[in-house]
């Protein structure tokens, strides 16, 4: 009963590919603001659209049972769902970086200005910067240019004047990324820090 | 006459791929086996299972009849012992192998007597007592697992709340290093013991802590830990959790290794730009770039000779394995996949390499043998994996 259960909330999940849009909705609290949401939308439908074999895999779902079901797709189901829900406000912003880079764009350093007047606003609040990469390159190099971006942003944040004490950094590599695939439009959102208030 | 086959076969793959490497014990004529019908009444699973395991290897091929055969094998039991009696077909010189007891642990005995087989009739180390440990999502989490060559003797190793990623083997097969993610930020180095299934701490900071690999005599491991500033290199007893800084750089580092000559290690580093693989002279701290091909070139894998080296060099988007001296001769693209390979470890039995490569849906283990750059599919898991270690 648990296995159909997780087959149908997977099924849901990702066939309809856009749970990190919709998951939020249900709590009524809007993760994404209206530009990010539209992009990510974007990134999902370009992606079904052109790349054929992931048109393939979401057919190839749908003929699944619930044996079939591995511990891999209900762990990703569930990443997708946590990362959608993890933040709101500026937090849940994310600054994006060029390939194999961890130079801060214009972009990037807006998004961090936003990110420090919050932490200004909420001055005990304590956050965890993750870096994460593109799917390119071996996992434990992508570790450690991860490290590299999350400490760029914890230094630009330190710069503002927002105490080292309050920012801390980890990296995930290429491990966790924000959308499953390949090709530069998912690369790219795919290389980015994402915020995370510690509990 | 006999071999005229695999003499042609060789002598086109030398004449395409250039290969020039010599291997330890290159061993390139198969050897012809012929294995006589199991007649007992029990024992079969170790009988077919030793015969699946043979039959992968393109150095091992079987033979209908006993006359055309180089090697005979035999197998019977008697009371709780399975026998095993190989004899040498042109000189009838013959060896005994006993398992006792044989029915519990069947997988076991059966990788242990193939291994027995293997190097009593090629002259080389057996593989089939190769433990493989990958880190998966196990339920939202990232755990680490622990495999036989077969893939038919899984075991989950950890049960943390954390992610835990990155586990390396040591070369006596009896601990695992691994990382795990601590809640908020920073990581922590544990070690498994396998005899005792004991999980202990090693060190934690706020830090990315990752073990390269065990030093050659698994006393100490060599791992790098870095900030987003500086990468340091470590070697860290298993022992008395000493630590000794090898060396630190503010370049991005990865992939502390043993190159197994006493007092050098490799690593992985992008001090000039793209990574490339460097050795350190413990001693004098000494660095030398080793690598001299200017694109991405990660995960270097040394054999026990210390003489040449594995790595995964990207190019076209690929991920593919190549192999090479340590003065950069003998340089040979090994895989010509479109698929990207991960994690190359040189076996022991210096003619196999062991990778992995996944798709959407799956990951395979892959065995490669070096002088035929046949791929073998050892396993594959319904899932993706990640860090594999091997030994």
């Amino acid at each position: 009963m648990k296995k159909f259960i997780l087959f149908f909330l997977l099924l849901i999940l990702v066939a309809c590919a856009k749970p990190a849009i919709e998951a939020p909705k249900v709590q009524n609290e809007p993760v994404l603001n209206g530009k990010e949401e539209a992009v990510l939308k974007d990134a999902i439908d370009n992606k079904a659209k052109t790349d054929k074999s992931n048109l393939e895999e979401l057919q190839g779902l749908k003929k699944l049972s619930p044996e079939d079901i591995t511990p891999d797709m209900i762990a990703n189901a569930q990443h997708a769902l946590s990362d959608a829900t993890i933040e709101k406000g500026a937090l849940a912003k994310m600054i994006h970086f060029d390939f194999d880079s961890y130079e801060l764009t214009a972009e990037a350093k807006q998004v961090l200005d936003e990110v420090a007047k919050y932490l200004n606003e909420y001055k005990t609040l304590r956050i965890v910067i993750e870096g994460h990469c593109d799917e390119r390159g071996t996992r434990e190099y992508n570790l450690a240019l991860g490290m590299k971006r999350a400490e760029v942003a914890k230094k630009y944040l330190s710069d503002l004047g927002i105490a080292e004490s309050r920012l801390e950094i980890v990296s995930y590599g290429k491990d966790k990324p924000l959308i499953e695939g390949s090709g530069e439009e998912v690369w790219s959102k795919n290389r980015r820090d994402q915020f995370r208030r510690i509990q | 006459m006999k071999y005229l086959k695999y003499l042609i076969f060789v002598l086109l793959f030398v004449s395409i791929s250039g290969f020039k490497i010599e291997i330890t014990n290159p061993n390139l004529r198969p050897f012809r086996l012929f294995i006589d019908e199991f007649r007992a009444k029990h024992g079969e699973k170790i009988y077919s299972q030793v015969v699946s395991n043979l039959k992968m290897l393109p150095n091992i091929v079987f033979s209908n009849t006993r006359d055309a055969a180089d090697y005979e094998v035999s197998m019977n039991t008697e009371a709780d012992t399975f026998n095993a009696i190989l004899t040498n077909v042109k000189t009838g010189e013959f060896f005994t192998f006993k398992l006792k007891p044989f029915a519990t642990d069947i997988i076991s005995n059966a990788n242990l007597l193939s291994d027995k087989l293997y190097e009593k009739i090629t002259q080389t180390k057996g593989i089939f007592s190769t433990k493989i440990v990958f880190s998966m999502n196990w339920k939202g989490v990232r755990q680490i697992f622990l495999t036989d060559i077969t893939g038919k003797m899984f075991k989950k190793l950890t049960n943390n709340k954390s992610d835990s990623i990155a586990p390396k083997i040591s070369h006596n097969r009896r601990y695992v290093v691994y990382t795990q993610y601590l809640n908020g930020s920073g990581t922590a180095l544990r070690l498994i013991d396998l005899e005792t299934l004991e999980d202990k701490l090693l060190l934690s900071s706020k830090e990315i802590n990752l073990a390269g690999g065990f030093e050659k005599d698994d006393k100490s491991i060599l791992y790098v830990s870095f900030d987003g500033k500086v990468s340091r290199i470590y070697a860290l007893s298993i022992q008395d959790n000493h630590k000794n800084e090898l060396y630190r750089t503010r370049a991005r580092v990865v992939s502390p290794v043993t190159t197994f000559e006493v007092g050098r290690i490799a690593f992985v580093s992008d001090e000039y730009g793209s990574p490339q693989i460097f050795t350190l002279n413990i001693s004098d701290k000494k660095v030398q770039r080793v690598s001299q091909n200017p694109g991405y070139i990660t995960s270097p894998s040394f054999t026990v000779q210390g003489t040449h080296y594995a790595y995964i060099g990207q190019a076209n988007g690929n991920r593919n394995i190549y192999i090479t001296s340590l003065d950069g001769s003998d340089f040979v693209l090994l895989t010509h996949g479109k698929t990207n390979y991960e994690d190359p470890v040189w076996l022991e039995n210096e003619r196999f390499i062991l990778s992995y490569s996944f798709n959407k849906e799956s990951s395979k283990v892959i065995l490669i043998d070096i002088p035929t750059q046949q791929n073998i599919i050892l396993f594959s898991v319904p899932a993706k994996i990640s860090y594999m270690s091997a030994r």
